[in-house]
């Protein structure tokens, strides 16, 4: 992964071999759908985002300049459509979104750190940590995606609801840390 | 200690029990409700602690990442196209790499076709890492979107009771799958070759194959998706099918609502209609308002000695009010009437001394629609309301000793009895018949049947033996004129051809062989069935129950 190259394979697809752009969104779709995962609530919304990244992506690769940073490139393009959301979204916004936007106002130079942070070869091992995780902590992870609420999983495992925040905050600690440490496994 | 040094990470103490950082998740994960002197407290606090920010923003950006990276294959319809077909299908990818390190033990996924060969790897991987944890799990607490039940034809990489978790794709090149979505109760039969995604408990894509639907009320609101179009239940049966020149519906039971691609409102299609979609978003809507399965034409019914002869009855025009409610139509129906006469093993005919009669009827099977029936065997002025009901009986000999069942269905009443007792049901779910005489009855979604929405019903296992048995066979209408009906019957221990989606071609239950021109329509019937609804029939002189002479 670390010697993956954007800029060939964007010569690639500018010289007609459109079919090469999927390497792209291979390399760079769960960054994409990572960074807008974490800004926006319902994950369908993120997902439509990040195709609409990289459709607009697609369309305007002749103006990426090549030899610059491909991947700050399709951050910004992503930022931009998580931008026209919010616009979008905060006409029929209540009391409780315009809060989240005015946390993510706060924490805005920290975000575009903690995604900057986030080394391309750090994502790829994600899967891999989070498959080393105890099972009741992978329970913990996974089940915010199946829109189960902090409190019915609270109550599930027997934990008040601030509890599962702090589980799944040491949680994250650990992945982080694996991520950054941790060479994978070789296959065998 | 607090902060950003390098690219490592900085554990924080004790943060994780710091309340506002707990509240700023919960407000930020889960929407909770904060007070407004609580908000303006805790943005007044981001603001002040550059700790917290970092945190909470590292905590946010890996909630998305462990959100995205676990949600399975995103459905990128409009990038696919826009990229055409992949021709991408390189060496070991990352996915296989991943498989080879998580775990040696893991069962890799089957039939890798999707259209981002190398990028699948996110689903494949979070199925892979999921699986483990089931493994390693004595209480699975997560079960999937949907069970496959059955499951019929070569290997493909699936089993039976197999759990399906969302984003998963399913492909089967050929056969039969059927599976039950937890939560909604939707009952699913696909057949090969079929590739879908299941989205979530209340949603598929269809990219290609046909699946039919039965929707029972607490799954109203399911959705198929194809490329053209999104179909939503609303309480109903359905087919579904998708290829590459576009995708069709065929509306059995109820009403669904057909949406598309582009905000335009939905369109609402009802039982018995079909439409078209082609990849231009054209909608060419072929029938509508009936089940359009085929009417064969009336043989002539001169009743002989040998033949298995009947009756039709409706209720003089005049002769009673016309029922004003659905629920007076349903208790003045002509089914009711013939209660008594069921129950007396088909003695007690007072009942029906009031009925005016057609003219006298020669069994020649159940198959088809019967919409006009009534009127070709001259049954004359009787309100449509009330329905119609046809009585054969005689005494006849199955082909050889043995234990025989019955399958089929009608819309609305169908009913067989031998020596007096009923063995097989198979009417609808509002029929007199099914519900207050409650003879034994099995379902089988797998095997579409008419309009039936639980496909095919059958009987028990009978045993016959060499001497003659008295048949009594009850097919009808409530009320109204849309009928339909087929009634099989199956020996034990015969094999039957089957169809390619596995149903066995049971033999048509006849009392004498159809003349040559109702064979040609019965075959074209089969063909419908076998085209539109994927029900199937034979029929064969070696399975004809012969009326023994004089009865």
């Amino acid at each position: 992964m670390s010697n993956f190259n954007p800029d060939e394979i964007i010569q690639d697809v500018l010289a007609g071999d459109k079919d090469k752009f999927r390497t792209l969104v291979r390399e760079y779709g769960l960054l994409v759908r990572g960074y807008l995962a974490s800004r926006v609530y319902h994950l369908e919304d993120a997902e439509d985002l990040a195709q609409d990244s990289f459709l607009i992506a697609f369309s305007k690769l002749s103006s990426y300049e090549i030899g610059t940073n491909f991947r700050a490139w399709l951050l910004s393009i992503a930022k931009y459509q998580l931008s026209n959301h919010w616009r979008k979204s905060s006409r029929r916004a209540n009391t409780m979104d315009k809060f989240r936007h005015d946390i993510a106002g706060a924490i805005q130079p920290e975000m575009v750190k903690a995604s900057d942070e986030m080394k391309q070869n750090q994502i790829n091992k994600l899967l891999h940590c989070i498959s080393e995780l105890p099972d009741r902590t992978r329970h913990l992870i996974r089940a915010g995606l199946d829109g189960v609420r902090m409190e019915t999983l609270a109550e599930e495992m027997n934990l008040k609801p601030n509890a599962i925040y702090q589980l799944r905050h040491r949680a994250h600690i650990v992945l982080r840390k694996c991520m950054e440490n941790k060479e994978p496994k070789p296959a065998s | 200690m607090y902060g950003e040094q390098g690219t490592k990470t900085r554990i924080m103490k004790n943060l994780d029990k710091d309340p506002d950082f707990l509240d700023l998740l919960a407000a930020w994960h889960e929407n909770k409700n904060v007070s407004p002197s609580r908000r303006a407290e805790l943005l007044q606090r981001l603001e002040n602690d550059e700790r917290l920010r970092i945190e909470l923003a590292r905590e946010i950006e890996m909630a998305g990442l462990t959100r995205a990276v676990q949600v399975g294959e995103p459905r990128w319809l409009e990038l696919e196209e826009k990229l055409g077909v992949s021709k991408d299908q390189g060496s070991p990818d990352f996915e296989s790499s991943v498989m080879g390190r998580v775990s040696k033990s893991a069962t890799p996924q089957a039939n890798q076709t999707l259209s981002f060969p190398k990028f699948a790897w996110i689903g494949c991987a979070a199925a892979l890492v999921f699986a483990l944890f089931y493994l390693s799990n004595e209480k699975p607490i997560e079960l999937g979107v949907a069970q496959v039940i059955r499951l019929e034809g070569e290997d493909h990489g699936h089993h039976q009771n197999q759990f399906l978790k969302k984003g998963e794709e399913f492909t089967i090149e050929q056969g039969l799958v059927e599976m039950a979505f937890r939560d909604t109760g939707v009952h699913l039969v696909g057949t090969g070759p079929l590739k879908m995604t299941l989205i979530s408990n209340d949603r598929v894509f269809l990219n290609e194959g046909e699946i039919k639907l039965v929707v029972p009320p607490q799954g109203i609101g399911f959705v198929v998706d194809t490329l053209e179009r999104k179909f939503v239940d609303l309480g109903t049966s359905f087919v579904v099918q998708a290829n590459d020149e576009g995708s069709q519906v065929l509306v059995l039971e109820g009403e669904i609502a057909v949406g598309a691609r582009n905000d335009k409102p939905s369109q609402l299609m009802g039982k018995g209609a079909m439409a078209n979609f082609d990849r231009d978003g054209k909608m060419d809507l072929r029938s509508e308002k009936h089940s359009g399965v085929p009417e064969l034409s009336v043989p002539p019914m001169v009743q002989t000695a040998s033949s298995l002869n009947g009756k039709i009855f409706g209720i003089a025009k005049g002769s009673e009010p016309i029922p004003s409610s659905k629920d007076e139509i349903q208790e003045k129906s002509i089914t009711k009437r013939f209660l008594s006469l069921v129950k007396s093993g088909f003695k007690n005919t007072k009942g029906l001394e009031n009925f005016i009669q057609g003219r006298p009827l020669r069994y020649t099977g159940i198959a088809g629609s019967y919409n006009h029936f009534p009127k070709n065997v001259s049954l004359g002025s009787y309100p449509e309301i009330h329905g119609w009901m046809a009585w054969y009986q005689g005494k006849v000999k199955a082909p050889e000793p043995g234990r025989y069942r019955f399958w089929g269905y009608a819309d609305n009443n169908l009913l067989v009895s031998i020596n007096g007792k009923p063995v097989f049901e198979g009417s609808r779910w509002d029929s007199h018949l099914r519900n207050d005489l409650k003879v034994f009855r099995n379902n089988h979604p797998s095997f579409p049947c008419l309009n039936s929405r639980a496909g095919f019903a059958r009987g028990k296992w009978i045993t016959i033996g060499d001497e003659p048995v008295q048949i009594d066979l009850l097919f009808g209408e409530r009320s109204q004129n849309l009928t339909s009906g087929i009634l099989l019957i199956e020996k034990e221990g015969t094999s039957y051809e089957k169809t390619y989606w596995g149903q066995p071609k049971w033999p048509l239950f006849l009392t004498e062989l159809p003349q040559e021109k109702q064979l040609v329509e019965l075959d074209e019937l089969r063909i419908h069935m076998e085209e539109n609804i994927q029900g199937s029939f034979s029929v064969s002189n070696d399975s004809v129950w012969k009326v023994v002479k004089g009865t």
